[in-house]
């Protein structure tokens, strides 16, 4: 009797044992990689951008939109705002905050469209992937422009197991860290209203000039 | 025996439901750790006592800054890109890097000194078989067969940064014209700088040679990066703080490596 009650538990344990790689698995499977995802995001974009059909002036609309929704879906504005304006941002009332993370957002998708669209011929290396621990991760990758290698890497914060983009550093700039200074300069003399004015200007500015030359 | 069984299955399930096991500090794939100068996380500070602009950042020359600014601004777009781009037109792409291959080529002699001073012996010796291999395999410079038949990459060292490594403020910040963004420590290292290039020696008497082989160093050098400035001022709100935060953090970061 004593033999098969230590059969039956080796029989549990195994089970159990097994029961717990498939949770394991299942898990890791279901939260790929701060630089995985980092990597599918980059892809698809590249492949909306590298798409000859979307190249013609129809299809511009068509063609920002579709990166657009790509890049919303692993970029934080809200919290890149947030680190933008930094103390500034707690003084803004809920619209004001609303407005300033619209108007930025329009900014930096201007910005990353001009780029992506420069680097649309460059080899992306993944280079490696950092967990920070408190849910952050650093990505770090690089590309090669006329025979120098320029490193861009990514700070990421999970969110329910999608890991966001919320600071993007090229060349050792933190381009939030940027636009930081800019923005804290220009709320020390001209207020948030000033800001405000000026980022419009800048967001018409960008999208016109998109117009003429966007699609190459 | 079942005491063990337990044990390990306790062990197995804490190992499985316990995810912050794999959200520490480890770093996978390429460990060498050559990028690690980051700028501080922004997300690290406290949303109260957020540093508006890296520390004991002071521009107490912005009045007179900004009108070298203008100047620089104008002159690149009117003198500059044009003939960078017809430059670049003439000339291959492939030939264009060779030529600043050699430009760079010739100042190893600022980065074995820029390590040495920061201590950092094996960059100095790196560097020093860059220049052999390159001076022998490539064609005197013109390939930088170092780094791509033997991965010795080039070691970006100066007298500024050996300067920061000593605790050199970067304070004040100096836009020179023609020359560009500066501070007051890497302006100190760049007249360093000018006794370690060996051109100074060669044509010291002759300042148009001197003054030619410059010009063609900097038209080489936009035509490598044509639309770069247009783009970091395209996508900003003020172009001159903006070209100074970059100065700034791509300096510091230069000096954290």
């Amino acid at each position: 009797m004593g033999d098969s009650a230590a059969g039956r538990k080796k029989t549990v344990f195994i089970v159990i044992l097994f029961l717990g790689l498939v949770i394991y698995w299942n898990e890791v499977a279901a939260s790929a990689s701060p630089l995985d995802q980092m990597k599918s995001t980059v892809d698809e974009i590249l492949q909306i951008v590298r798409d000859e059909n979307l190249k013609v002036p129809e299809l511009r609309d068509k063609r920002r939109e579709m990166i657009m929704k790509v890049v919303g879906q692993r970029f934080n504005f809200q919290v890149m705002s947030q680190l933008a304006l930094a103390r500034n941002w707690k003084a803004r009332t809920d619209s004001e905050k609303k407005q300033f993370v619209d108007m930025f957002r329009k900014i930096l998708e201007n910005t990353y469209i001009a780029r992506v669209e420069n680097y649309s011929n460059e080899e992306i290396i993944y280079k490696k992937e950092v967990l920070k621990g408190k849910g952050k991760a650093v990505v770090y990758t690089e590309t090669i422009i006329n025979d120098t290698e320029i490193p861009i890497v990514y700070r990421l914060k999970n969110y329910n197991d999608q890991w966001l983009v919320y600071d993007v550093i090229i060349e050792k700039v933190s381009l939030i860290g940027n636009y930081r200074s800019q923005f804290n300069q220009i709320m020390s003399k001209e207020d948030f209203p000033g800001l405000v004015k000026r980022l419009e200007e800048k967001i018409q500015k960008m999208e016109e000039s998109g117009e003429t030359d966007d699609v190459p | 025996m079942s005491v063990f069984l337990w044990l390990a299955l306790f062990c197995h399930v804490l190992f499985v439901f316990s995810p912050q096991v794999v959200a520490e500090d480890i770093p996978s794939g390429d460990e060498s750790v050559e990028y690690d100068d980051l700028p501080p996380d922004l997300d690290e500070f406290d949303i109260d006592d957020m540093e508006d602009s890296p520390s004991g950042w002071v521009d107490p020359l912005e009045p007179v800054n900004r009108v070298f600014f203008y100047i620089n601004d104008t002159l690149y777009s009117w003198v500059l890109e044009p003939v960078a781009e017809g430059y670049g037109a003439v000339l291959p792409k492939e030939i264009r890097i060779g030529i600043r291959n050699l430009f760079s080529h010739i100042l190893t002699p600022v980065r074995v000194v820029g390590s040495l001073l920061q201590g950092k012996v094996t960059d100095s010796g790196v560097e020093v078989t860059r220049f052999v291999v390159n001076t022998f395999f490539g064609f005197g410079g013109f390939f930088d067969v170092a780094e791509d038949a033997f991965d010795l990459r080039i070691r970006d060292e100066d007298l500024g940064q050996a300067l920061g490594y000593y605790g050199v403020s970067d304070s004040i910040y100096i836009f020179w014209p023609i020359l560009g963004p500066s501070n007051l420590r890497d302006t100190v290292g760049l007249g360093g700088e000018f006794f370690l290039n060996p051109i100074y020696y060669i044509g010291n008497d002759d300042l148009l040679f001197g003054l030619g082989l410059k010009s063609e160093e900097i038209v080489n050098e936009t035509s490598l990066m044509l639309g770069e400035y247009d783009q970091i001022k395209d996508s900003s709100l003020d172009p001159y703080v903006s070209i100074r935060d970059f100065y700034l953090q791509y300096r510091r970061g230069k000096v954290k490596e």
